[in-house]
């Protein structure tokens, strides 16, 4: 059974949302959770929702040490796996104190998921975007082993077969962009390991273009963030839409099932949070402004790394490509 | 020195579903060799039933089904080889046939007179533990059947609760005649509450201590332990039992310790003997909560469970999240 430690001081709606989180991932699912934070506050938030003791145990530390213990419980074996909203670059320090990167990796990425169009072949609304935020200023060897930790990710979590991984750029010619990305490309086609579709733009992104999205941190954060933005805009003209026309109402009453399944694909809740790939551990960082229903999913999504042992799938997907 | 636990049914010693009309159904046509019970119930009513010195405990079970079911609920306990002096049912088809159709699903005007009536027959001055659940008001019925018993709630007081309880006046004049016979003593040493359906513990923090909210029968075990109600041979049973018959292991056991004594239900001193006999790890010691028992505002407490009662079909009928909440238009009206 899966056991996760989660830090109930991260996040901007922290601690009433991790702690509603893990009571009810404990009441309906079969995942253990482990509530890491402040004695005074785990209990009194406790008894003021439901909760399965049977499924749900507490580690009381103070408020500035949650991500560090949650890491150490999980590297202790204690527990499986970590989710936390708090604040990415201690998350990453911690992470990188506590675990091992896989061997040969130089940076661990974190990966997130997007909705895109569909792709062929492909049943799953959601393709892969990595690294969002864990290297601003990544090097051609790190984007490859990140598209093949990708192509791991892709094929264990998403269930893609044989994913296929395109690479941030601004066109598709091989030669564009900078100097790292060039390099990527040509090392990417080069290898017969990878299904490559060769350089992706902002316009193939939402597309669908491909499953897995290779990218610097910091383009991959504004790509998430921009595709966040757009799904709101797109909710407040069908919400301004509602106010001005009689005719318009009726027409998102008709088409109220597909205005709410749009609102589930792009609402960040869905996806639950981001791994971070590439460490020995399963570690999960959640938006900070993530509520329950989004941390609930996080949970989910680290006892499903862990059940898919995706640290395992990284390395493996490296040795590949190390040999 | 004898013992009496008055026991409920249906979420407290059997797992019954009575949410939906669908439920009742099913629930009204099952055999007793198709009832399931709460995980461990059944050997913790037989331990029960022993004391240390052999003298045999008395248990009486004051249940909501129907009294058409009594057949069928006797089985079910001869089946769990649970032995019981009396099972007292409601009698919901003379509600029905009277036009009180309020009285069917209302508990404090059929337990809060039974429970009188019942202690009333009592002359010896033994004690009492019971069980209940947290689909109703067993908390509120038990802790006012306590404090009536005890003298702490009659007269105006209790004219003033029993209104806002809304009961029928022959039920009312019921309760109003039996606190009015009884002498001053109260029974209740303990009143156990199975969270059954959710609820949060905080909800039975006014009826703290006497009240105690437990969520598996292994806590309410233990506390049976610390009232030294069970022998540790007979907590062992019960969670034995749970592994047995019901898929427990020793993480689930250590987890629900672990929380009984974060709660403050137990403490580590008390079970670490348990602990020792069953290879769980002994908790750390938490800070002790307050022992001494203030009555009650049983007014606001019913009220609270009314509301509670409300937001709980509220919440089942929600429909998923709609076009208005999605385009936030609910926010604007």
């Amino acid at each position: 059974m899966p056991v996760i430690a989660v830090d109930i001081h991260g996040g901007t709606k922290a601690p009433i949302a991790p702690v509603a989180a893990a009571a009810e991932i404990s009441r309906t699912t079969e995942i253990d959770v482990i509530l890491v934070g402040d004695m005074r506050i785990i209990d009194d938030l406790l008894s003021r929702v439901p909760y399965n003791p049977e499924r749900l145990s507490t580690h009381y530390v103070p408020a500035e040490s949650t991500v560090a213990t949650c890491a150490e419980l999980v590297r202790s074996s204690q527990a499986h796996a970590l989710v936390t909203a708090g604040d990415p670059p201690t998350v990453l320090r911690t992470c990188v104190n506590s675990f091992t990167l896989v061997p040969g990796l130089r940076r661990a990425p974190l990966a997130a998921v997007y909705p895109t169009a569909p792709r062929p072949g492909n049943r799953d609304p959601f393709a892969l975007i990595l690294d969002v935020g864990a290297t601003l200023q990544p090097k051609a060897d790190d984007l490859v082993q990140w598209a093949k930790m990708g192509v791991g990710y892709a094929s264990r979590i998403s269930k893609v077969e044989a994913p296929t991984v395109g690479l941030l750029s601004t066109s598709a010619d091989p030669l564009a962009g900078p100097a790292h990305v060039v390099e990527a490309h040509r090392r990417l086609a080069a290898d017969t390991s990878v299904r490559f579709v060769g350089n992706v733009s902002g316009l193939d992104v939402p597309r669908g273009a491909a499953d897995v999205v290779v990218c610097d941190g910091f383009t991959g954060q504004i790509i998430l963030q921009l595709l966040g933005g757009i799904g709101d805009s797109i909710m407040n003209a069908a919400s301004q839409a509602w106010e001005r026309r009689m005719s318009w109402r009726m027409g998102l009453r008709l088409l109220e099932g597909a205005v709410v399944r749009f609102h589930e694909l792009i609402t960040h809740n869905a996806y639950g949070g981001a791994p971070l790939l590439g460490f020995d551990q399963v570690a999960i960082l959640a938006l900070q402004s993530s509520d329950s229903a989004a941390l609930q999913n996080a949970i989910k999504l680290a006892a499903k790394a862990y059940r898919e042992n995706i640290p395992g799938v990284s390395a493996d997907a490296l040795s590949v490509s190390l040999t | 020195m004898t013992h009496i636990f008055r026991w409920d049914l249906d979420k407290t010693y059997l797992r019954t579903e009575f949410d939906t009309l669908g439920d009742i159904v099913r629930t009204a046509l099952q055999t007793a060799e198709e009832k399931t019970n709460i995980p461990g119930t059944a050997t913790l009513m037989r331990e029960l039933r022993r004391t240390p010195d052999g003298t045999q405990n008395r248990i009486h079970i004051v249940s909501g089904s129907p009294r058409q079911l009594r057949r069928v609920l006797l089985r079910k306990l001869q089946l769990d080889g649970a032995e019981i002096d009396s099972l007292t049912l409601k009698p919901n088809l003379r509600n029905v046939l009277r036009l009180r159709f309020r009285a069917i699903r209302d508990q404090l005007g059929y337990k809060l007179p039974t429970l009188l009536e019942a202690r009333s027959k009592v002359e010896q001055p033994w004690t009492e533990t019971c069980f209940g659940d947290d689909a109703e008001m067993d908390g509120i019925v038990y802790s006012l059947y306590s404090d009536i018993c005890a003298g702490r709630i009659r007269g105006d007081a209790l004219n003033r609760i029993l209104r806002e309880a809304r009961l029928y006046p022959d039920q009312e004049e019921r309760i109003r005649q039996c606190a009015a016979e009884l002498p001053y003593f109260d029974p209740v040493e303990r009143v156990l509450i199975h969270l059954e359906t959710g609820s949060p513990t905080s909800r039975f923090t006014p009826l703290w201590p006497l009240v105690v909210p437990t969520f598996n029968t292994f806590q309410t075990a233990l506390v049976l332990y610390g009232d030294e109600r069970l022998t540790a041979e007979s907590v062992g049973r019960v969670s034995q039992s749970m592994i047995d018959n019901y898929g427990y292991d020793g993480t689930r056991l250590q987890y629900s310790v672990d929380d009984a004594v974060r709660r403050g239900i137990v403490s580590a001193r008390q079970v670490r003997v348990i602990c020792d006999r069953q290879g769980l790890h002994p908790p750390k010691p938490r800070i002790t909560l307050e022992t001494k028992r203030k009555t009650p505002d049983y007014i606001s407490l019913i009220q609270e469970v009314h509301e509670w009662q409300q937001s709980r079909k509220a919440v089942r009928k929600a429909s998923p999240r709609g076009l208005a909440q999605i385009l936030g238009l609910d926010r604007r009206s």
